[in-house]
């Protein structure tokens, strides 16, 4: 039974929806005209690109996309990965600091309450909206375009998701504070006894998935699936 | 709003000299005469309105934050009654004494060679989209790419700070209260994402002359 399960998820994902096509969707988007966003080129877009293959600006070389289509199922899957991970990670301990005998567990979700205490209230906001707000609110925001599109069914305010995922994106700071937390480890190494916890595991997982969904949907993908969504 | 032969200051081969607005929301191009994007519904501009002005603006802002940021102290923890304050610098020298290079070095770049650096640039940027004779549009383009990815990396001090304090509060022996340079400087380092955002890098190529 189990073989037989594996077997038909095999053929499944040979099914051409689950692999990278041969098309572009920038030719699906601007059919007729297209504009370089540093140089302000006119160019056509292309017609046609290999996976993977990339698109860069003739004059300025700015590179505009991937070129390949990245399967829906792949970022609906990672995207939900990467909620479940952000879910779980925050209210784990992520470090345990050890002095005078004892030891003492903080979570990520802690660290804006405890920098409060101290009046460092800047901080406090910035990893409160930075680091645990706005990812998920940007995870959100492509599962609201892309569960819609794999049901088929209509999304709710497609434009506005969209819009928050290109105000949201250069504000979100995960990789940031991922190493931010090697630099505090390796520091605390030197002074204590430190424990990882299990929060450090998942928020690093969480880092790694996070920045794959966000390297691969670039701005052309998304208003690509509010197209389709919107049709 | 635009005059009859506005097409003449923009570059050849651009979408402005033909006519045509790139959306900033969702990158569609439609004629400027739409004024509205016919997808998203946002207002088209041909280049983004007063980017050279808000651009130096909010740069005067974050150069001026930048001096506290580095003067005034970061924090101030208190051990046994004694107080210690400590600015960006001593942290760095800190780091340095007790031998962790790697983290001195990774501190000082994030957080004193990116701003400054940062702020030098898009000044620089600003003095080319307006008045500068000879540069390479090609090299200018790569710079500010760079400037505009690496800008949140320089948060990594504030979040190195924030994840210490933390754990020093929990641990309950130590003190430690915020300076103003805490904030000044994550004030510097949001206030150049936004220059940096502000700035728009079709100015410099609309210099680019006809041959």
């Amino acid at each position: 039974m189990i073989v037989a399960a594996i077997t038909s998820l095999w053929e499944r994902s040979q099914r051409s929806e689950f692999l990278p096509q041969r098309c572009s969707y920038m030719a699906k988007i601007y059919d007729e005209k297209f504009a370089c966003v540093d140089c302000d080129l006119l160019m056509e877009a292309p017609k046609e690109l290999d996976p993977g293959e990339k698109f860069s600006c003739p004059r300025c070389g700015h590179r505009l996309t991937g070129g390949n289509l990245m399967p829906i199922d792949v970022v609906l899957s990672t995207s939900v990965t990467a909620v479940m991970l952000w879910a779980i990670a925050l209210f784990q301990p992520l470090l345990s600091f050890g002095a005078a005998g004892r030891y003492n567990a903080i979570t990520i979700f802690d660290i804006p309450f405890l920098l409060l205490d101290g009046e460092f209230y800047v901080a406090s906001t910035l990893v409160l909206t930075f680091v645990i707000f706005l990812p998920a609110l940007y995870l959100i925001a492509i599962l609201g375009l892309v569960i819609p599109l794999k049901l088929g069914t209509p999304a709710f305010h497609p434009v506005l998701l969209a819009k928050w995922l290109h105000y949201l994106g250069p504000w979100v700071m995960v990789e940031v504070f991922f190493l931010s937390i090697l630099v505090a480890l390796i520091k605390l190494t030197e002074s204590g006894d430190v424990l990882y916890g299990l929060g450090f595991w998942l928020f690093m997982a969480f880092s790694v998935v996070f920045t794959y969904v966000f390297s691969k949907v670039d701005s052309y993908k998304i208003w690509y699936w509010v197209d389709r969504v919107r049709t | 709003m635009l005059g009859p032969d506005y097409r003449a200051q923009f570059s050849k081969d651009s979408a402005a000299r033909a006519g045509y607005a790139r959306c900033e929301v969702c990158g569609k191009v439609s004629p400027i005469a739409t004024r509205k994007c016919p997808r998203c519904r946002s207002s088209l501009h041909l280049r983004e309105p007063q980017s050279i002005q808000n651009t130096l603006a909010l740069l005067i802002t974050a150069a001026i934050l930048y001096i506290p940021a580095n003067i005034l102290p970061m924090m101030t923890t208190t051990k046994l009654g004694q107080s210690v304050t400590s600015s960006i610098m001593g942290g760095v020298m800190i780091f340095i004494d007790e031998g962790s290079y790697l983290i001195a070095g990774i501190i000082f770049f994030a957080s004193i060679v990116i701003p400054s650096i940062k702020i030098l640039v898009l000044f620089w940027l600003c003095y080319c989209a307006m008045r500068a004779k000879r540069f390479s549009h090609t090299q200018l383009t790569q710079i500010y790419r760079v400037t505009e990815f690496i800008g949140k990396w320089s948060m990594i001090d504030v979040f190195v700070v924030a994840i210490l304090v933390a754990l020093v509060h929990i641990v309950g022996i130590v003190y430690v209260t915020a300076g103003f340079a805490a904030m000044a400087f994550s004030m510097v380092v949001i206030i150049t994402m936004l220059a940096a955002q502000k700035f728009d890098m079709r100015l410099i190529w609309d210099r680019l002359r006809d041959d």
